[in-house]
């Protein structure tokens, strides 16, 4: 073989040992991925709805404008945009076995920390309702109730747990 | 280097050494070394992959046939099959905090268009796939977010890259 073809073909062989390393490499492109993440809701439990002294055999209700003893939530989110709540509430408040039941539950929703005017009543219950938080990404819930202590409760401290559940 | 390329390099020195030796000969020869370099391929991210507003808790999905679907653009040889392989994300991150990202979607198409083309699972794994006539190929891209309660808020992102080789 001819000297320059030997150098030529030495060249081919490094052109073709070239193109197979760039082969696996490949060719790349890339696209970005992006998502808004709005505000996070956040539920506060802000005043406990307290039926203070309650008598045996006398029923008891707090209104929700009750403003010193009406339970509220606080709700905090992305503003001026629809929610879904639902609250999940006891049957009795309980004491050391003790049942003291309580029900007719009423309540108000509102967008400012006011349960007298603004809002709009609402009957808490276990189904799913809608609000819209307020430009300020605030809602503000009031509930009261009634309890119905039976003639021959024990006396003592009665509790229970009322839970608000807001979701987007 | 690879072994390939020390070989070649061995290969180019002694036909070097060779060519040194022989000048005293006097007579030449030619012959012509041809390659028939084909296009080389370009992999364009056209559009990014666009979730917009996301709520915290509540999952989203962008199909690889919406307006804010991804899409990359590939150029090279017409009508040659190119092999391709997607480096996914598993989180779009904004300060240290993730957002899972899954349930990829996608479509190959020849024409910049999600019909008339095949549906695929963009992966790790290679796939393959035929550049048009004219030597394009298009890709669209898909998936779902799974934002957590209380992710807080903010812009975040990931990259998706297309790998394409001959």
């Amino acid at each position: 073989m001819l000297s320059r073809s030997k150098a030529a073909l030495a060249t081919l062989v490094l052109a073709l040992a070239g193109s197979a390393t760039l082969r696996a490499q490949g060719v790349t492109g890339s696209i970005t991925a992006t998502a808004a993440v709005q505000s996070p809701i956040t539920v506060t439990g802000a005043q406990n709805l307290n039926f203070q002294s309650v008598f045996p055999g006398v029923a008891k209700t707090v209104a929700y404008t009750d403003a010193a003893n009406a339970g509220r939530f606080n709700v905090a989110g992305q503003a001026s945009t629809p929610v879904t709540y639902s609250f999940t509430l006891p049957a009795n408040l309980t004491s050391a076995g003790q049942n003291l039941p309580i029900a007719s539950w009423t309540g108000y929703v509102n967008t400012i920390a006011s349960s007298a005017a603004g809002g709009s009543a609402i009957t808490p219950s276990a189904s799913s309702a809608g609000a819209t938080l307020s430009v300020a990404g605030t809602l503000f819930f009031y509930v009261g109730a009634t309890v119905t202590p039976p003639n021959n409760l024990p006396a003592g401290s009665y509790t229970g747990t009322v839970t608000l559940t807001v979701s987007y | 280097m690879t072994t390939t390329a020390k070989t070649a390099l061995a290969g180019l020195l002694l036909a070097l050494i060779g060519a040194g030796a022989s000048p005293a000969q006097g007579v030449n020869g030619s012959l012509t070394a041809s390659a028939a370099l084909q296009a080389p391929i370009a992999v364009t991210g056209a559009i990014p992959l666009n979730f917009q507003s996301v709520f915290p808790g509540v999952t989203k999905t962008v199909a690889y046939s919406d307006v804010t679907a991804g899409r990359f653009d590939v150029t090279g040889q017409a009508s040659t099959l190119v092999n391709y392989t997607f480096t996914l994300p598993a989180n779009l991150t904004n300060a240290g905090q993730n957002l899972p990202i899954g349930s990829w979607t996608g479509y190959v198409n020849t024409t910049q268009s999600t019909s008339g083309g095949t549906a695929i699972t963009p992966s790790a794994a290679a796939g393959s796939a035929t550049l048009s006539a004219s030597g394009t190929l298009y890709f669209y891209v898909g998936a779902t977010v799974t934002p957590a309660n209380n992710l807080p808020a903010g812009s975040y992102t990931g990259t998706v890259t297309l790998t394409v080789s001959y």
